[in-house]
Protein backbone atom coordinates (compact mmCIF):
# COMPACT_ATOMS: atom_id res chain seq x y z
CA UNK A 1 0.00 0.00 0.00
CA UNK A 2 2.79 2.41 0.94
CA UNK A 3 4.84 1.48 -2.11
CA UNK A 4 1.79 1.87 -4.34
CA UNK A 5 1.15 5.30 -2.81
CA UNK A 6 4.68 6.48 -3.49
CA UNK A 7 4.74 5.02 -7.00
CA UNK A 8 1.37 6.47 -7.99
CA UNK A 9 2.21 9.88 -6.55
CA UNK A 10 5.55 10.03 -8.31
CA UNK A 11 3.87 8.82 -11.49
CA UNK A 12 1.25 11.56 -11.28
CA UNK A 13 3.92 14.16 -10.55
CA UNK A 14 5.91 12.83 -13.49
CA UNK A 15 2.83 13.28 -15.64
CA UNK A 16 2.68 16.91 -14.51
CA UNK A 17 6.39 17.48 -15.11
CA UNK A 18 6.76 15.67 -18.41
CA UNK A 19 3.46 15.07 -20.15
CA UNK A 20 1.43 18.14 -19.19
CA UNK A 21 3.20 20.57 -21.59
CA UNK A 22 2.18 18.46 -24.61
CA UNK A 23 -1.13 17.40 -22.99
CA UNK A 24 -1.51 14.29 -25.09
CA UNK A 25 -3.12 12.03 -22.53
CA UNK A 26 -5.68 14.05 -20.60
CA UNK A 27 -7.19 16.00 -23.48
CA UNK A 28 -9.71 15.35 -26.23
CA UNK A 29 -8.36 13.37 -29.10
CA UNK A 30 -9.14 15.34 -32.23
CA UNK A 31 -9.99 13.63 -35.45
CA UNK A 32 -7.09 13.71 -37.82
CA UNK A 33 -7.20 13.09 -41.54
CA UNK A 34 -6.45 14.36 -44.98
CA UNK A 35 -8.27 17.25 -46.61
CA UNK A 36 -9.18 17.84 -50.18
CA UNK A 37 -8.68 21.27 -51.61
CA UNK A 38 -11.93 22.51 -53.15
CA UNK A 39 -11.63 23.95 -56.61
CA UNK A 40 -12.71 27.60 -56.41
CA UNK A 41 -15.75 28.51 -58.49
CA UNK A 42 -15.37 31.09 -61.16
CA UNK A 43 -16.78 34.31 -59.83
CA UNK A 44 -17.51 36.41 -62.76
CA UNK A 45 -19.52 38.85 -60.72
CA UNK A 46 -16.46 39.67 -58.57
CA UNK A 47 -18.30 39.04 -55.27
CA UNK A 48 -16.60 37.24 -52.35
CA UNK A 49 -17.35 33.53 -52.20
CA UNK A 50 -17.64 32.61 -48.52
CA UNK A 51 -17.30 28.87 -48.92
CA UNK A 52 -14.88 26.40 -47.33
CA UNK A 53 -11.60 25.91 -49.14
CA UNK A 54 -10.96 22.47 -47.72
CA UNK A 55 -13.16 19.44 -47.32
CA UNK A 56 -12.24 17.09 -44.51
CA UNK A 57 -12.22 13.60 -45.86
CA UNK A 58 -13.39 11.91 -42.69
CA UNK A 59 -15.11 12.68 -39.48
CA UNK A 60 -18.06 14.50 -38.02
CA UNK A 61 -19.17 17.65 -39.75
CA UNK A 62 -21.76 18.86 -37.33
CA UNK A 63 -25.28 20.00 -37.83
CA UNK A 64 -28.50 19.00 -36.17
CA UNK B 1 8.50 -30.52 78.91
CA UNK B 2 9.09 -30.60 75.20
CA UNK B 3 9.17 -27.27 73.32
CA UNK B 4 6.79 -27.00 70.33
CA UNK B 5 8.44 -27.37 66.92
CA UNK B 6 9.36 -24.05 65.31
CA UNK B 7 6.96 -22.66 62.72
CA UNK B 8 8.21 -23.42 59.24
CA UNK B 9 8.77 -20.48 57.01
CA UNK B 10 8.35 -22.64 53.91
CA UNK B 11 6.37 -25.73 53.25
CA UNK B 12 8.24 -28.88 52.45
CA UNK B 13 8.88 -29.28 48.78
CA UNK B 14 6.08 -31.09 47.05
CA UNK B 15 6.69 -34.76 46.57
CA UNK B 16 6.83 -35.90 42.97
CA UNK B 17 5.04 -39.08 43.82
CA UNK B 18 1.39 -39.82 43.17
CA UNK B 19 -1.01 -37.93 45.38
CA UNK B 20 -4.60 -38.95 45.40
CA UNK B 21 -7.58 -36.64 45.43
CA UNK B 22 -9.11 -37.08 48.89
CA UNK B 23 -12.60 -36.83 47.33
CA UNK B 24 -12.49 -39.09 44.28
CA UNK B 25 -9.13 -40.82 44.54
CA UNK B 26 -7.93 -39.59 41.15
CA UNK B 27 -4.18 -39.03 40.81
CA UNK B 28 -2.99 -35.46 41.30
CA UNK B 29 0.47 -34.27 40.34
CA UNK B 30 1.84 -31.08 41.84
CA UNK B 31 4.11 -29.15 39.46
CA UNK B 32 4.29 -25.80 41.20
CA UNK B 33 6.76 -27.07 43.79
CA UNK B 34 6.19 -25.50 47.16
CA UNK B 35 4.26 -22.54 45.83
CA UNK B 36 0.90 -24.24 45.33
CA UNK B 37 -1.69 -22.70 47.62
CA UNK B 38 -4.44 -24.94 46.34
CA UNK B 39 -5.03 -27.66 43.81
CA UNK B 40 -8.31 -28.48 42.09
CA UNK B 41 -8.79 -32.09 41.04
CA UNK B 42 -9.11 -32.30 37.28
CA UNK B 43 -11.66 -35.07 37.54
CA UNK B 44 -14.12 -34.08 40.25
CA UNK B 45 -13.23 -30.43 40.78
CA UNK B 46 -12.67 -30.78 44.50
CA UNK B 47 -10.36 -28.03 45.65
CA UNK B 48 -7.69 -29.05 48.13
CA UNK B 49 -4.96 -27.31 50.04
CA UNK B 50 -1.53 -28.97 50.24
CA UNK B 51 -0.55 -29.32 53.86
CA UNK B 52 2.93 -29.22 55.39
CA UNK B 53 2.96 -32.96 55.74
CA UNK B 54 2.34 -33.42 52.01
CA UNK B 55 -1.31 -34.43 52.36
CA UNK B 56 -4.23 -32.62 50.75
CA UNK B 57 -6.91 -30.93 52.80
CA UNK B 58 -10.27 -30.41 51.13
CA UNK B 59 -11.24 -26.75 50.75
CA UNK B 60 -14.29 -27.13 48.52
CA UNK B 61 -15.83 -30.45 47.67
CA UNK B 62 -17.29 -30.68 44.18
CA UNK B 63 -18.72 -33.24 41.84
CA UNK B 64 -18.46 -31.43 38.59
CA UNK B 65 -17.65 -32.81 35.18
CA UNK B 66 -14.31 -32.10 33.64
CA UNK B 67 -14.47 -29.45 30.96
CA UNK B 68 -12.36 -29.85 27.86
CA UNK B 69 -10.33 -26.66 27.74
CA UNK B 70 -8.81 -25.56 24.48
CA UNK B 71 -5.37 -26.41 25.90
CA UNK B 72 -4.93 -29.39 28.25
CA UNK B 73 -3.52 -29.20 31.75
CA UNK B 74 0.22 -29.86 32.01
CA UNK B 75 0.78 -29.11 28.33
CA UNK B 76 4.11 -27.40 27.79
CA UNK B 77 5.04 -24.61 25.43
CA UNK B 78 7.85 -22.21 24.64
CA UNK B 79 6.88 -18.55 24.68
CA UNK B 80 9.25 -15.60 25.00
CA UNK B 81 12.15 -18.08 24.84
CA UNK B 82 10.98 -19.73 28.06
CA UNK B 83 9.44 -23.13 28.53
CA UNK B 84 6.17 -23.03 30.39
CA UNK B 85 3.77 -25.61 31.67
CA UNK B 86 0.07 -25.17 32.20
CA UNK B 87 -0.44 -25.92 35.88
CA UNK B 88 -3.86 -24.37 36.35
CA UNK B 89 -6.93 -23.59 34.30
CA UNK B 90 -9.87 -21.39 35.19
CA UNK B 91 -12.94 -20.57 33.18
CA UNK B 92 -14.45 -17.20 33.84
CA UNK B 93 -17.20 -15.10 32.34
CA UNK B 94 -18.85 -11.73 32.44
CA UNK B 95 -22.46 -11.00 31.63
CA UNK B 96 -23.19 -7.77 29.83
CA UNK B 97 -26.47 -6.64 28.29
CA UNK B 98 -27.80 -10.17 28.71
CA UNK B 99 -24.89 -11.66 26.79
CA UNK B 100 -22.34 -13.97 28.39
CA UNK B 101 -18.71 -13.55 27.41
CA UNK B 102 -16.68 -16.54 28.65
CA UNK B 103 -12.94 -17.02 28.54
CA UNK B 104 -10.37 -19.58 29.66
CA UNK B 105 -7.31 -18.61 31.68
CA UNK B 106 -4.25 -20.83 31.65
CA UNK B 107 -1.73 -20.40 34.45
CA UNK B 108 1.73 -21.08 33.06
CA UNK B 109 4.63 -21.88 35.33
CA UNK B 110 8.37 -22.05 35.01
CA UNK B 111 10.37 -22.62 38.20
CA UNK B 112 12.90 -19.95 37.22
CA UNK B 113 10.62 -17.41 35.52
CA UNK B 114 7.54 -17.70 37.71
CA UNK B 115 3.96 -17.44 36.55
CA UNK B 116 2.32 -16.13 33.40
CA UNK B 117 -1.24 -16.01 32.13
CA UNK B 118 -2.45 -17.14 28.76
CA UNK B 119 -6.05 -16.14 28.11
CA UNK B 120 -8.35 -17.47 25.44
CA UNK B 121 -11.47 -15.40 24.75
CA UNK B 122 -14.09 -17.97 23.81
CA UNK B 123 -16.49 -15.44 22.27
CA UNK B 124 -14.13 -14.16 19.58
CA UNK B 125 -11.09 -16.46 19.63
CA UNK B 126 -8.65 -13.75 20.71
CA UNK B 127 -5.60 -14.65 22.81
CA UNK B 128 -3.66 -12.65 25.42
CA UNK B 129 -0.37 -13.40 27.16
CA UNK B 130 1.14 -11.67 30.15
CA UNK B 131 1.85 -11.71 33.82
CA UNK B 132 1.48 -9.91 37.09
CA UNK B 133 2.89 -6.45 37.66
CA UNK B 134 5.46 -5.88 40.39
CA UNK B 135 3.79 -2.69 41.52
CA UNK B 136 0.52 -0.83 41.70
CA UNK B 137 -1.00 0.99 38.75
CA UNK B 138 -2.03 4.57 39.38
CA UNK B 139 -5.63 5.16 38.41
CA UNK B 140 -7.07 8.59 37.64
CA UNK B 141 -10.84 8.36 37.87
CA UNK B 142 -13.21 10.47 35.83
CA UNK B 143 -15.63 10.18 32.96
CA UNK B 144 -12.95 8.30 31.01
CA UNK B 145 -10.67 6.89 33.72
CA UNK B 146 -7.02 6.44 32.95
CA UNK B 147 -4.27 4.35 34.47
CA UNK B 148 -0.56 5.03 34.39
CA UNK B 149 2.19 2.48 34.65
CA UNK B 150 5.87 2.97 33.88
CA UNK B 151 5.21 6.24 32.06
CA UNK B 152 2.48 4.85 29.81
CA UNK B 153 -1.08 6.09 30.03
CA UNK B 154 -3.74 3.44 29.66
CA UNK B 155 -7.31 4.33 28.66
CA UNK B 156 -10.16 2.66 30.45
CA UNK B 157 -11.69 -0.04 28.28
CA UNK B 158 -14.19 -1.96 30.35
CA UNK B 159 -15.24 -2.85 33.86
CA UNK B 160 -17.29 -5.89 34.69
CA UNK B 161 -17.83 -8.52 37.34
CA UNK B 162 -15.98 -11.64 36.31
CA UNK B 163 -17.27 -14.88 37.80
CA UNK B 164 -15.15 -18.00 37.98
CA UNK B 165 -17.10 -20.96 36.66
CA UNK B 166 -14.49 -23.69 36.53
CA UNK B 167 -11.18 -24.45 38.25
CA UNK B 168 -8.69 -27.16 37.43
CA UNK B 169 -5.10 -27.71 38.53
CA UNK B 170 -2.96 -25.92 41.07
CA UNK B 171 -2.68 -22.27 41.95
CA UNK B 172 -0.44 -20.22 44.19
CA UNK B 173 -3.52 -18.45 45.54
CA UNK B 174 -7.08 -19.31 46.45
CA UNK B 175 -9.49 -19.47 43.54
CA UNK B 176 -12.83 -21.22 43.78
CA UNK B 177 -15.77 -21.68 41.49
CA UNK B 178 -18.27 -18.84 41.81
CA UNK B 179 -15.61 -16.40 42.98
CA UNK B 180 -16.49 -12.94 41.68
CA UNK B 181 -13.97 -10.18 41.04
CA UNK B 182 -14.41 -6.79 39.49
CA UNK B 183 -12.17 -6.74 36.43
CA UNK B 184 -11.14 -3.31 35.11
CA UNK B 185 -9.28 -3.30 31.84
CA UNK B 186 -7.17 -0.38 30.61
CA UNK B 187 -5.45 -0.34 27.25
CA UNK B 188 -2.38 1.26 25.76
CA UNK B 189 -1.96 -0.85 22.62
CA UNK B 190 -0.25 -3.23 22.39
CA UNK B 191 -0.48 -3.45 26.18
CA UNK B 192 -3.43 -4.06 28.43
CA UNK B 193 -3.50 -3.65 32.19
CA UNK B 194 -6.13 -5.47 34.15
CA UNK B 195 -6.95 -4.47 37.70
CA UNK B 196 -8.96 -7.06 39.56
CA UNK B 197 -10.63 -6.26 42.83
CA UNK B 198 -11.94 -9.14 44.87
CA UNK B 199 -13.53 -8.94 48.27
CA UNK B 200 -11.99 -11.30 50.79
CA UNK B 201 -12.56 -12.00 54.43
CA UNK B 202 -9.67 -9.68 55.23
CA UNK B 203 -10.69 -6.82 52.96
CA UNK B 204 -10.01 -6.36 49.29
CA UNK B 205 -7.57 -8.28 47.19
CA UNK B 206 -6.03 -6.26 44.35
CA UNK B 207 -4.30 -7.88 41.39
CA UNK B 208 -2.51 -6.03 38.62
CA UNK B 209 -1.84 -7.91 35.42
CA UNK B 210 -0.32 -6.75 32.18
CA UNK B 211 -1.29 -8.57 29.01
CA UNK B 212 -0.56 -8.29 25.33
CA UNK B 213 -2.32 -9.78 22.33
CA UNK B 214 -0.81 -12.94 20.94
CA UNK B 215 -1.67 -14.52 17.65
CA UNK B 216 -3.61 -17.78 17.80
CA UNK B 217 -1.21 -19.40 15.35
CA UNK B 218 1.72 -18.45 17.61
CA UNK B 219 -0.02 -20.14 20.55
CA UNK B 220 -0.71 -23.19 18.43
CA UNK B 221 2.88 -23.41 17.31
CA UNK B 222 4.19 -22.83 20.83
CA UNK B 223 2.14 -25.72 22.18
CA UNK B 224 2.70 -27.86 19.09
CA UNK B 225 -1.02 -28.37 18.83
CA UNK B 226 -2.29 -30.36 15.85
CA UNK B 227 -4.29 -28.67 13.11
CA UNK B 228 -5.29 -25.03 13.13
CA UNK B 229 -6.46 -22.87 16.02
CA UNK B 230 -10.13 -21.88 16.17
CA UNK B 231 -10.79 -18.88 13.96
CA UNK B 232 -10.79 -15.47 15.61
CA UNK B 233 -12.96 -12.49 14.85
CA UNK B 234 -13.16 -8.85 15.78
CA UNK B 235 -10.33 -6.82 17.25
CA UNK B 236 -8.37 -7.57 20.42
CA UNK B 237 -8.78 -4.66 22.87
CA UNK B 238 -5.02 -4.09 22.87
CA UNK B 239 -4.31 -4.96 19.26
CA UNK B 240 -1.97 -2.43 17.67
CA UNK B 241 -3.75 -0.44 15.00
CA UNK B 242 -2.16 -1.61 11.73
CA UNK B 243 -3.05 1.72 10.14
CA UNK B 244 -1.34 3.78 12.84
CA UNK B 245 1.69 5.06 10.99
CA UNK B 246 3.63 8.28 10.49
CA UNK B 247 4.49 7.26 6.97
CA UNK B 248 1.47 8.83 5.28
CA UNK B 249 1.83 12.10 7.17
CA UNK B 250 5.51 12.39 6.33
CA UNK B 251 5.05 11.25 2.74
CA UNK B 252 2.09 13.61 2.31
CA UNK B 253 4.14 16.62 3.40
CA UNK B 254 7.07 15.73 1.13
CA UNK B 255 4.85 14.97 -1.85
CA UNK B 256 2.81 18.14 -1.36
CA UNK B 257 6.01 20.21 -1.43
CA UNK B 258 7.02 18.44 -4.64
CA UNK B 259 3.55 19.02 -6.04
CA UNK B 260 3.63 22.75 -5.25
CA UNK B 261 7.03 23.08 -6.91
CA UNK B 262 5.77 21.16 -9.94
CA UNK B 263 2.59 23.26 -10.19
CA UNK B 264 4.49 26.54 -9.96
CA UNK B 265 6.94 25.32 -12.58
CA UNK B 266 4.21 24.01 -14.85
CA UNK B 267 1.87 27.01 -14.68
CA UNK B 268 4.72 29.51 -14.80
CA UNK B 269 6.25 27.78 -17.79
CA UNK B 270 3.16 27.98 -20.00
CA UNK B 271 2.94 30.65 -22.72
CA UNK B 272 -0.87 30.75 -22.66
CA UNK B 273 -0.68 32.62 -25.96
CA UNK B 274 -3.74 33.68 -27.95
CA UNK B 275 -3.09 32.66 -31.53
CA UNK B 276 -6.52 33.49 -32.93
CA UNK B 277 -9.45 35.55 -31.73
CA UNK B 278 -12.06 36.70 -34.19
CA UNK B 279 -15.75 36.95 -34.92
CA UNK B 280 -17.04 34.32 -37.30
CA UNK B 281 -19.52 34.79 -40.12
CA UNK B 282 -22.91 33.37 -39.23
CA UNK B 283 -23.66 30.45 -41.50
CA UNK B 284 -20.50 30.98 -43.50
CA UNK B 285 -16.84 30.17 -43.28
CA UNK B 286 -13.58 31.89 -42.51
CA UNK B 287 -10.07 30.97 -43.51
CA UNK B 288 -6.85 32.29 -42.08
CA UNK B 289 -3.23 31.35 -41.90
CA UNK B 290 -1.85 30.73 -38.41
CA UNK B 291 1.69 30.25 -37.28
CA UNK B 292 2.34 29.27 -33.70
CA UNK B 293 4.79 27.47 -31.46
CA UNK B 294 8.07 25.94 -32.42
CA UNK B 295 8.06 23.58 -35.39
CA UNK B 296 8.39 19.99 -34.23
CA UNK B 297 7.54 20.78 -30.61
CA UNK B 298 4.16 19.55 -29.49
CA UNK B 299 1.84 21.74 -27.50
CA UNK B 300 -1.82 21.96 -26.63
CA UNK B 301 -4.52 24.17 -28.15
CA UNK B 302 -7.61 25.45 -26.39
CA UNK B 303 -10.61 26.34 -28.55
CA UNK B 304 -13.35 28.53 -27.11
CA UNK B 305 -16.47 29.00 -29.21
CA UNK B 306 -19.15 31.41 -27.98
CA UNK B 307 -22.45 32.47 -29.50
CA UNK B 308 -24.26 35.66 -28.54
CA UNK B 309 -27.97 36.51 -28.47
CA UNK B 310 -29.05 32.89 -28.62
CA UNK B 311 -32.26 31.59 -27.04
CA UNK B 312 -33.59 28.06 -27.49
CA UNK B 313 -31.18 27.62 -30.32
CA UNK B 314 -27.83 26.14 -31.28
CA UNK B 315 -24.77 27.07 -33.26
CA UNK B 316 -22.02 24.91 -34.63
CA UNK B 317 -18.48 25.55 -35.80
CA UNK B 318 -16.46 23.01 -37.70
CA UNK B 319 -12.85 24.00 -37.10
CA UNK B 320 -10.19 22.58 -39.37
CA UNK B 321 -6.49 23.11 -38.77
CA UNK B 322 -4.72 22.13 -41.94
CA UNK B 323 -0.97 21.65 -41.98
CA UNK B 324 0.14 23.92 -44.80
CA UNK B 325 2.81 21.48 -45.96
CA UNK B 326 1.25 18.05 -45.62
CA UNK B 327 -2.42 18.97 -45.84
CA UNK B 328 -2.97 16.74 -42.84
CA UNK B 329 -5.84 18.22 -40.88
CA UNK B 330 -7.15 18.24 -37.37
CA UNK B 331 -10.91 18.53 -37.09
CA UNK B 332 -12.45 20.09 -33.97
CA UNK B 333 -16.25 20.26 -33.97
CA UNK B 334 -17.63 22.84 -31.52
CA UNK B 335 -21.29 23.16 -30.70
CA UNK B 336 -23.03 25.57 -28.35
CA UNK B 337 -26.68 25.59 -27.37
CA UNK B 338 -28.96 27.40 -24.95
CA UNK B 339 -32.39 26.17 -23.90
CA UNK B 340 -34.81 27.59 -21.38
CA UNK B 341 -38.48 27.53 -20.51
CA UNK B 342 -41.07 27.27 -17.77
CA UNK B 343 -42.53 23.95 -16.65
CA UNK B 344 -45.24 23.88 -13.98
CA UNK B 345 -44.36 27.42 -12.97
CA UNK B 346 -40.68 26.55 -12.60
CA UNK B 347 -38.26 28.20 -14.96
CA UNK B 348 -35.34 26.19 -16.22
CA UNK B 349 -32.38 26.65 -18.45
CA UNK B 350 -29.67 24.39 -19.80
CA UNK B 351 -27.08 24.22 -22.51
CA UNK B 352 -23.40 24.87 -23.13
CA UNK B 353 -22.24 28.30 -24.16
CA UNK B 354 -19.33 28.92 -24.48
CA UNK B 355 -17.87 25.59 -25.45
CA UNK B 356 -14.22 24.89 -24.65
CA UNK B 357 -12.20 22.03 -26.06
CA UNK B 358 -8.53 21.36 -25.47
CA UNK B 359 -6.55 19.14 -27.76
CA UNK B 360 -3.01 18.04 -27.12
CA UNK B 361 -0.04 16.86 -29.10
CA UNK B 362 -0.28 19.54 -31.83
CA UNK B 363 3.08 20.36 -33.32
CA UNK B 364 3.98 24.01 -33.70
CA UNK B 365 4.22 25.32 -37.23
CA UNK B 366 2.23 26.94 -40.01
CA UNK B 367 -1.44 26.03 -40.37
CA UNK B 368 -4.44 27.07 -42.39
CA UNK B 369 -7.40 27.59 -40.12
CA UNK B 370 -10.78 27.03 -41.67
CA UNK B 371 -13.95 27.51 -39.70
CA UNK B 372 -17.36 26.76 -41.15
CA UNK B 373 -20.37 27.72 -39.02
CA UNK B 374 -23.99 26.70 -38.93
CA UNK B 375 -26.76 28.12 -36.80
CA UNK B 376 -30.23 26.97 -35.90
CA UNK B 377 -32.68 28.42 -38.45
CA UNK B 378 -34.82 29.42 -35.48
CA UNK B 379 -38.19 28.19 -36.63
CA UNK B 380 -39.42 27.36 -33.14
CA UNK B 381 -41.66 29.91 -31.42
CA UNK B 382 -39.71 31.95 -28.87
CA UNK B 383 -36.32 30.98 -30.19
CA UNK B 384 -33.66 33.42 -31.28
CA UNK B 385 -30.77 32.32 -33.35
CA UNK B 386 -27.26 33.48 -32.56
CA UNK B 387 -26.47 36.98 -33.72
CA UNK B 388 -22.73 36.75 -33.11
CA UNK B 389 -20.17 33.96 -33.11
CA UNK B 390 -16.65 34.18 -31.78
CA UNK B 391 -13.73 31.78 -31.74
CA UNK B 392 -10.61 32.09 -29.63
CA UNK B 393 -7.65 29.72 -29.89
CA UNK B 394 -4.87 29.65 -27.30
CA UNK B 395 -1.77 27.56 -27.32
CA UNK B 396 0.26 26.14 -24.45
CA UNK B 397 -2.43 26.67 -21.83
CA UNK B 398 -2.04 25.32 -18.25
CA UNK B 399 -4.58 22.60 -17.58
CA UNK B 400 -6.08 22.09 -14.14
CA UNK B 401 -6.56 18.40 -14.73
CA UNK B 402 -2.80 17.87 -14.82
CA UNK B 403 -2.30 19.75 -11.57
CA UNK B 404 -5.29 18.17 -9.81
CA UNK B 405 -4.53 14.56 -10.69
CA UNK B 406 -1.33 14.32 -8.59
CA UNK B 407 -2.97 16.36 -5.85
CA UNK B 408 -5.85 13.89 -5.63
CA UNK B 409 -3.51 10.89 -5.67
CA UNK B 410 -1.30 12.43 -2.96
CA UNK B 411 -4.36 13.24 -0.86
CA UNK B 412 -6.34 10.04 -1.44
CA UNK B 413 -4.05 7.53 0.23
CA UNK B 414 -3.67 9.40 3.55
CA UNK B 415 -7.45 9.90 3.62
CA UNK B 416 -8.09 6.21 2.95
CA UNK B 417 -5.56 5.28 5.63
CA UNK B 418 -7.19 7.71 8.08
CA UNK B 419 -10.62 6.17 7.43
CA UNK B 420 -9.25 2.65 7.89
CA UNK B 421 -7.51 3.70 11.10
CA UNK B 422 -10.71 5.20 12.49
CA UNK B 423 -12.70 2.16 11.39
CA UNK B 424 -10.26 -0.11 13.23
CA UNK B 425 -10.57 1.98 16.39
CA UNK B 426 -14.37 1.97 16.12
CA UNK B 427 -14.28 -1.80 15.91
CA UNK B 428 -11.92 -1.99 18.89
CA UNK B 429 -14.01 0.27 21.10
CA UNK B 430 -17.33 -1.28 20.03
CA UNK B 431 -16.81 -3.98 22.66
CA UNK B 432 -15.83 -1.54 25.40
CA UNK B 433 -17.79 0.48 27.92
CA UNK B 434 -17.17 3.50 25.69
CA UNK B 435 -18.68 2.30 22.43
CA UNK B 436 -19.87 5.15 20.24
Amino acid sequence: MKAIYVLLSIGALGLLFIEAPTSKWLTSTPERGKVERKTPRASGSGSTVRAPMFIFLSGYHGGK
Amino acid sequence: MNAPPPTKLFREEAQAGAIECPACGAPITLRGFGGAEQVACSYCGTVCKPEHDGNLDILQRAERQRRPSILPLHKRCTLDDTEWEIIGITWREVVSMGMTYPWQEFLLFNPYAGYRWLIYQMSDGQWSFGGGLDGAVKVVSGLRPEATWEGDTYKHFSSANARTTYVEGEFPWRVLANDVAQANDYICPPKLVSIEVQATEHGQDLNFTQMRPIDASEVWRAFQMPGNPPPSSGVHPAAPNPHQTWFYKAAFVVLMILWLVAVVGYVGGRDNEVVYNASLPIGGSATETLEFGTPGVETNLEFEFVAGGMTNSWAFADVLLVDAETEEAVSVPLEVDAWSGVDDGESWSEGTNPKRVVIGGVEGGKYILQVATQVDPGTTFGSHKANSLNLEIKRDVPLGRYTMLPFLVILAFPIVNFIRKKSFESQRWSTSDHAE
